[in-house]
């Protein structure tokens, strides 16, 4: 199936669940396709799970939710080798993280040593444990969850961690019309119950090879550059983006344009991938947060700093 | 500096030429201006800029105290002419603080310079700054107010002003509104502002003429600049004071004339002489403007040289007996009366003129009724003593003989001292006490020589005894003022001095002090200024003041010199590396995008390309957008495509691109 | 007589503020040459300064007359930052869209503050500080009382800010740099558009009501960190705190399995080896728990030592490092307060934002901090005070709480002249004026 169709399928697919979510849906899909993690930072309620589960579905893929909390065991996630009396040996018992896309509720009510069990299995695509070195699924996909509002014992995510995510998003709440639609359209069931199998997993593993053909100009190679290293240099910054952020802005641009029909990439999609793949990579000094300084706005003002080419 | 070039180079060289002090203010438009030209400027420190605050501190003190003490008795620079003096000179004192700034990289002055407070405060917190100035606009500011206080009375101020006043508001224009509005507002301002000054200058006068005796009898003593009375006292309070008010040069070889006269005198009515019937007529001045003829006829070659100075540039002339000519006397207005009195109406403060005097001066006008009658209150005493001396037995001559020695064979000079002027002081003094100062003696001799028959006449001035060896020349002081008697005899007048000759040592011992050598070097010095000031070129003291400050304008040149100097920091001409030739550089779409951006349309340099055609679309510009959106999209291809765009998609980039220019509008179509 | 001063006072704010809205600077130096040249050119023969004055009257008045008629219908949006910091220099994005026909060009954006001027009987009661020091006029009349009390409430500085050209319809953005002077609610009631008359001398003004508010932060110093002596206490609460905060996998001991227990805390290697369920048993309440104690007590509503206190705090609870310890914040207003943070920065967000919040308390006595601290003492780990004076309550709350074995840091925060003796190396004293100083040598 030619890559623009799959697009289109899975778009639609998941459109039907997630009204008015239409940029959100994008902005995952341009990760997805890319091979590159997503980390969403909303409130409860908007809409998470529901999305990685219409993922899900639309591929047929398997699906795995893990729920975070502060008792997680890296031993939860990861697996655990158990020993059976009856051959006295040791069998390995796969965590929940052997699985196509995989939801990551809360990850940030987890203690350190847990989030970062996840995360190294995530970055490596395979999985160290007593021993042995086991590889995840092709597929594999995280989207990772938490909340905004910070209660008490939440672990932020460390600096060095959120890079592996390749884009930060938020669902946010839709439009009252949309928000009318959805209580009609789950009065009787929910939509997520009608989603079946639209594309199949070798139809996205085709994409995903599409996505690394489309063609990227040096000059927009450039310009993806210029704007990581401009964060670097900002004031009130005090990391700004690694070159792994380079990395994944031009993936995604290039998923991006395979979406819209395109064979190379414009500026246009590296401008509209900027705030989602930099400002979660950046640290900001607390003096200067104290003094109102976010990360969104410092990409934001990158961007507008930064000539783009045309 | 923040003025539009040259805008501050003009203020100065404006206040230049109405202060007169043109050269200074070449020199220092010149400095200022020449900021812009040097690509160089220099690191002044808090430290350095204290230290020229403190300088201007210094210059303008030294200054004040100078104008202020030193030619505060003066007749002439009193108070407020000081202040006006000090006013114009502001400009120069402040031109090395605002050199600084224009010379430094910081472009501001820190409010710490000007007060100690401030500097205090810096001191402990080096940290913190006390907020900056910009004394660019101020110092243009100061310029022209300093300009107004030299006095220039033409329309030229005024358009020179309204220049000055719209080449800065030019500058600082609002761009919202076209030039024309801009050109009418000022233009609406400047005729107020004409007719508004006109009205206020009225309005003072009208001012001034209803209110005149009442504020000039609070506030000047000397109410009577044309001397059309003198009362018995006003001499002697005159006396008492020893400041130098005339200077004399008498002709080469020959010696100072005794007497200058100021003015003279026919009714007396006690206790005061009036002059009656002597309306002042004015003098035409020969062509050049500086000699005046007072009568006709060849006038000698040998001159008296009289330097006087004039209150507000109106007062009498002192001139000795039988002038028949002025000399160098710049001044607008000159009127002389019949009783001899000769006066500037619209002069200089300091006067230097050269007297020629000849034996035909027909300046006096021969008596009338006035010269002879005596009031009835003195009459009876006077005609007594006039028949006790005989004299109209005499003949004309003797008479003054005889009265001369009538005087001083009975009477004795006492100095002024503090009578009540009223009863019958004259009477008194004839009869009784038989001692007074100058003016009794001169009036007692005019009544009695009426009285004998000859018309006479009250004559005040000066005396001219003391010559100074520090000026070489015949100073005259204030206690040299005398009185004295005319008397008309065989066709002429002559003076008849009465009074015993040791007055002028009985003044001196009266008055004389210590100090006197000191306050007559300052007075000196003063009068050499003054001299320089009002024109006399730039012999005296003009020379020396500048050999004086070259010095001090060379050491400050000197130690700034040898700071670091830093090269302003050029903006940068092209970023980095040189554009790369990308890819699509030649694309015809930057036409369309030139096209839009004449019309203010553009596309901001942050902006892509669909983003903008979205803003065109959201703004309701006159632009077809759906075309322009395909336009883009070959466009697109062209450049950011790797594998480059095909030939026929060339083609038709570029056709469309032609038809869209094409259509009549800016691409409506 | 004080409130004949304060009519007047406020009358001539109300005019300087209008006067200094409606002039641009080219302005303000046209009227300030216009006195100067009125004072020099008083007399029409002496001067012909009334030429400059005259001439200054009437570019003036022309520009007023072009002030009258200025009307125009623009769309403004403020994008407020969370929070700023007092004393910190803060920019934030504002958006303008021109919603009437005509481009727009020229124009000058002016924020409205709340209005810092004080009510009548504010100004009768205020004390300021150092005003005994004042000579008897200034007493009277209370103009420095006036300017003190203004100059408190001012929230910020903004500087006016040049609008760019505006198309019809088109939307522009402009940066208002905003210096916060005190710690608090700042509030905006309105934005003002104001248009320069040709000749660029006085300013239309037309009004745009536009509230919005913004937290100001305390101004924080920077010290160095603290080395906050303490234990890991036992912490109350059970599962339930660990849930939430708990260090849950302290790992205490081995024990045989007892139905009921999870069955991932089954260790598998002590099964293989003794053949027999094993389980992992976890301790998990202890960490470190610090007080933050402030010192409301100041005696007075306004107090320069209360808001170096506050800020002294602020600092404080920045430079501990909260990842793997509480913070409690203690203090005393209408009521005991008590706020926790701890695990990362966010949770100093909030503290920051109580601390911007605090005022004095002024109807009850030390005596129910002294209390309040002492409810908690056994779970703290330490403790650091901020107070405002070292008089005998507080010295007894100090040496009370090192009695009872928590180790103690107390900084005293006063005015210079008013140091009291009391043993150096029991508290930090810090001077007012030099705090930056006295924290920066700790």
């Amino acid at each position: 199936m030619p890559s623009q169709e799959t697009f289109q399928r899975l778009t639609h697919s998941i459109d039907t669940v997630m009204k008015g979510q239409a940029v959100a849906i994008r902005k995952l899909l341009a990760a997805f396709a890319s091979g590159g993690h997503v980390l969403l930072e909303d409130y409860p309620g908007t809409g998470k799970t529901t999305l990685a589960k219409a993922l899900a579905r639309s591929i047929g893929a398997a699906f795995k939710r893990i729920q975070f909390t502060p008792d997680l065991l890296p031993s939860d996630i990861l697996g655990v080798s158990v020993f059976d009396q009856r051959d006295r040996a040791f069998h390995f018992h796969e965590g929940a993280i052997f699985t196509d896309i995989l939801l990551a509720d809360e990850i940030n009510r987890a203690s350190p040593r847990t989030q970062s069990a996840l995360l190294e299995a995530m970055a490596e695509g395979q999985v160290s444990i007593e021993g042995r070195t086991l590889r995840l699924g092709e597929l594999f996909f995280t989207i990772a969850t938490q909340n905004p509002v910070e209660f008490r014992g939440t672990y932020p995510l460390p600096e060095a961690q959120m890079d592996r995510f390749a884009m930060q998003f938020a669902l946010g709440y839709v439009a009252p019309e949309e928000e009318v639609a959805m209580l009609s359209a789950q009065a009787q069931r929910h939509p997520l119950d009608d989603v079946t199998p639209c594309v199949s997993t070798d139809d996205v593993l085709q994409l995903r090879r599409s996505v690394k053909e489309v063609r990227v100009s040096d000059e927009l190679k450039r310009y993806a550059v210029d704007l990581v290293r401009e964060t670097r240099t900002v004031p009130g910054v005090q990391l700004g983006a690694s070159p792994r952020a380079s990395l994944a802005l031009v993936k995604a641009a290039q998923a991006l344009a395979l979406l819209d029909g395109g064979a190379f990439v414009v500026p246009e999609h590296v401008q509209e991938l900027a705030v989602p793949v930099l400002a979660h990579r950046l640290v900001i000094d607390p003096q200067a947060r104290f003094s109102g300084v976010t990360a969104r706005g410092i990409v934001e003002e990158v961007v507008k700093k930064v000539p783009v080419p045309s | 500096m923040s003025t539009p070039p040259l805008l501050l180079g003009a203020a100065v060289l404006f206040w230049g030429w109405a202060t007169g002090l043109l050269l200074p203010a070449i020199a220092v438009a010149a400095i200022l201006e020449g900021a812009r030209a040097v690509p160089w400027r220099v690191d002044f420190s808090r430290r350095d800029f204290n230290r020229v605050s403190d300088l201007c501190a210094i210059l303008f003190a030294g200054s004040a105290i100078y104008l202020f003490t030193a030619v505060g008795g003066m007749r002439v620079v009193d108070g407020p002419r000081a202040i006006t003096v000090l006013f114009q000179w502001l400009p120069l004192l402040a031109a090395p603080l605002v050199a600084c700034q224009a010379y430094s990289t910081a472009g501001t002055v820190d409010l710490s310079v000007f007060f100690w407070t401030l500097r205090k405060k810096a001191a402990d917190e080096p940290g913190a700054s006390s907020g900056a100035l910009d004394l660019a606009y101020p110092y243009a500011a100061l310029c022209i107010l300093s300009a107004s206080a030299a006095n220039v009375r033409t329309p030229a101020y005024y358009a020179s002003l309204c220049l000055l006043a719209a080449w800065a508001l030019w500058s600082r224009r609002s761009r919202r509104f076209s030039s024309l509005w801009w050109g009418t507002s000022l233009a609406v301002a400047v005729v107020a502002g004409y007719a508004g000054h006109l009205a206020l200058h009225r309005v003072q006068q009208k001012l001034e003429e209803v209110a005149f005796e009442y504020i000039s009898g609070l506030v000047r003593r000397d109410t009577d600049p044309f001397r059309s009375t003198t009362a018995i006292g006003h001499l002697g309070r005159l006396k008492l004071s020893d400041r130098i008010l005339l200077r004399v040069e008498p002709a080469a070889g020959q010696g100072a004339p005794i007497l200058l006269r100021e003015a003279s005198y026919n009714v007396y009515k006690s206790p005061a002489w009036f002059a009656l019937g002597a309306g002042f007529t004015p003098v035409q001045p020969e062509a050049g403007g500086e000699t005046w003829k007072l009568a006709p006829g060849p006038a000698p070659e040998t001159s008296v040289g009289v330097s006087a100075y004039l209150n507000r540039g109106r007062g009498v002339l002192p001139l000795p007996a039988r002038a028949m000519e002025i000399d160098g006397l710049a001044v607008v207005r000159l009127s002389s009366n019949r009783l001899g009195a000769v006066k500037v109406d619209e002069g200089l403060g300091l006067v230097t003129y050269r007297v020629r005097v000849g034996p035909g001066a027909l300046l006096d006008a021969p008596p009338t009724d006035f010269d002879v009658g005596v009031a009835a209150a003195e009459s009876v005493a006077v005609a007594q003593i006039a028949d006790e001396l005989e004299l109209a037995s005499k003949p004309p001559a003797a008479r003054l003989e005889a009265v001369a020695a009538f005087f001083r064979t009975n009477f004795h000079y006492s100095t002024y001292a503090d009578q009540p002027v009223g009863g019958a002081p004259l009477e008194d003094f004839l009869v009784r006490k038989r001692s007074g100062h100058c003016e009794y003696f001169a009036t007692a001799t005019v009544l009695l020589l009426r009285a004998a028959g000859v018309p006479a006449r009250y004559a005040t001035g000066y005396s001219v005894q003391e010559w100074s060896p520090l000026e070489r020349r015949y100073v005259v002081r204030a206690r040299h003022a005398h009185s004295w008697a005319l008397a008309w005899v065989e066709g002429a007048w002559r003076d008849l001095d009465t009074t015993p000759p040791e007055w002028v040592d009985a003044e001196a011992a009266g008055v004389a002090s210590a100090f006197e050598p000191v306050s007559d070097f300052l007075s000196w010095v003063v009068f050499l200024f003054s001299r320089w000031r009002y024109g006399e070129g730039w012999d005296g003291v003009g020379r020396y003041l500048v050999w004086l400050l070259v010095p001090l304008v060379l050491v400050l040149a000197w130690r700034l010199y040898g700071r670091r100097r830093i090269g302003r920091a050029r903006t940068e001409a092209a970023r980095g590396e040189p554009a790369a030739l990308h890819p699509g550089a030649d694309s015809e779409f930057y036409l369309i995008a030139d096209r839009l951006a004449v019309a203010g349309l553009g596309r901001r340099s942050t902006e892509p390309v669909s983003t903008w055609i979205s803003r065109l679309e959201e703004g309701h510009a006159p632009v077809a957008t759906d075309t322009l959106r395909q336009i883009a999209r070959l466009h697109y291809r062209y450049r950011f495509d790797p594998d480059g765009i095909g030939a026929d998609e060339r083609q038709a980039l570029r056709a469309r691109v032609e038809a869209w220019l094409a259509a009549p509008g800016t691409g409506r179509g | 007589m004080r409130r004949v001063a304060y009519r007047l006072f406020r009358s001539t704010s109300t005019f300087q503020y209008r006067l200094g809205r409606q002039l641009t600077p080219a302005g303000k130096f046209a009227l300030a040459a216009l006195v100067a040249a009125a004072v020099i050119g008083f007399d029409t023969n002496r001067t012909v300064g009334y030429q400059v004055f005259t001439l200054l009257a009437a570019l003036l008045s022309v520009s007023t007359a072009w002030s009258g008629g200025f009307r125009v219908r623009l769309d403004v949006r403020r994008v407020l930052p969370r929070f700023v910091t007092a004393g910190e220099p803060a920019a934030y994005p504002v958006v303008i869209r021109n919603g009437t026909a005509r481009p727009q060009r020229g124009l000058v954006l002016l924020e409205d503050l709340a209005d810092p001027r004080p009510a009548v009987d504010e100004f009768l009661h205020a004390r300021e500080p150092g005003e005994e020091r004042r000579n008897w006029f200034d007493r009277t009349v209370g103009y420095p009382r006036w300017a003190w009390l203004v100059a408190r409430k001012r929230g910020a500085a903004i500087a006016p800010r040049p609008l760019p050209a505006l198309r019809p319809g088109d939307a522009g953005e402009v940066v208002i740099e905003l210096l916060p002077l005190r710690r608090g609610r700042l509030a905006f009631t309105a934005v003002t558009i104001a248009r320069p008359d040709p000749l660029g001398l006085v300013n239309g003004l037309v009004r745009v009501p536009l509230p919005g508010s913004l937290v100001v932060l305390p101004k924080r110093y920077a010290m160095p960190d603290l080395a906050l002596p303490g234990a890991r206490k036992y912490q109350r609460g059970g599962i339930a705190l660990i849930s939430s905060v708990g260090d849950s996998e302290e790992f205490a001991s081995l024990r045989d399995y007892r139905p009921g227990d999870p069955l991932r805390r089954i260790h598998w290697r002590s099964v293989a080896r003794v053949g027999r369920p094993v389980v992992r048993e976890y301790q998990g309440e202890f960490f470190v728990r610090h007080a933050l104690v402030l010192d409301t007590f100041a005696g007075r509503p306004e107090s320069h030592v209360f808001e170096e206190a506050v800020s002294v705090a602020a600092s404080v609870a920045c430079s501990i490092q909260t990842q793997d310890s509480l913070l409690d914040l203690l203090f005393v207003g209408p009521e005991t307060y008590s706020f926790t943070a701890g695990r990362g920065l966010g949770h100093t967000d909030r503290l920051l934002e109580v601390l911007a919040g605090v005022g004095p308390c002024l109807d009850k006595p030390f005596r129910t901090l002294h209390h309040a601290v002492l409810e908690r003492y056994a779970s703290l780990s330490g403790c650091v005070a901020v107070l405002l004076a070292w008089d005998q309550p507080r010295r007894d709350f100090v040496r009370h709480l090192r009695a009872l074995g928590v180790p103690t840091r107390a900084f005293v925060v006063s005015e210079p002249a008013a140091l009291e003796a009391g043993a150096g190396h029991e508290v930090h004293r810090l001077e007012v004026g030099r705090i930056a100083e006295g924290l920066a040598h700790l």
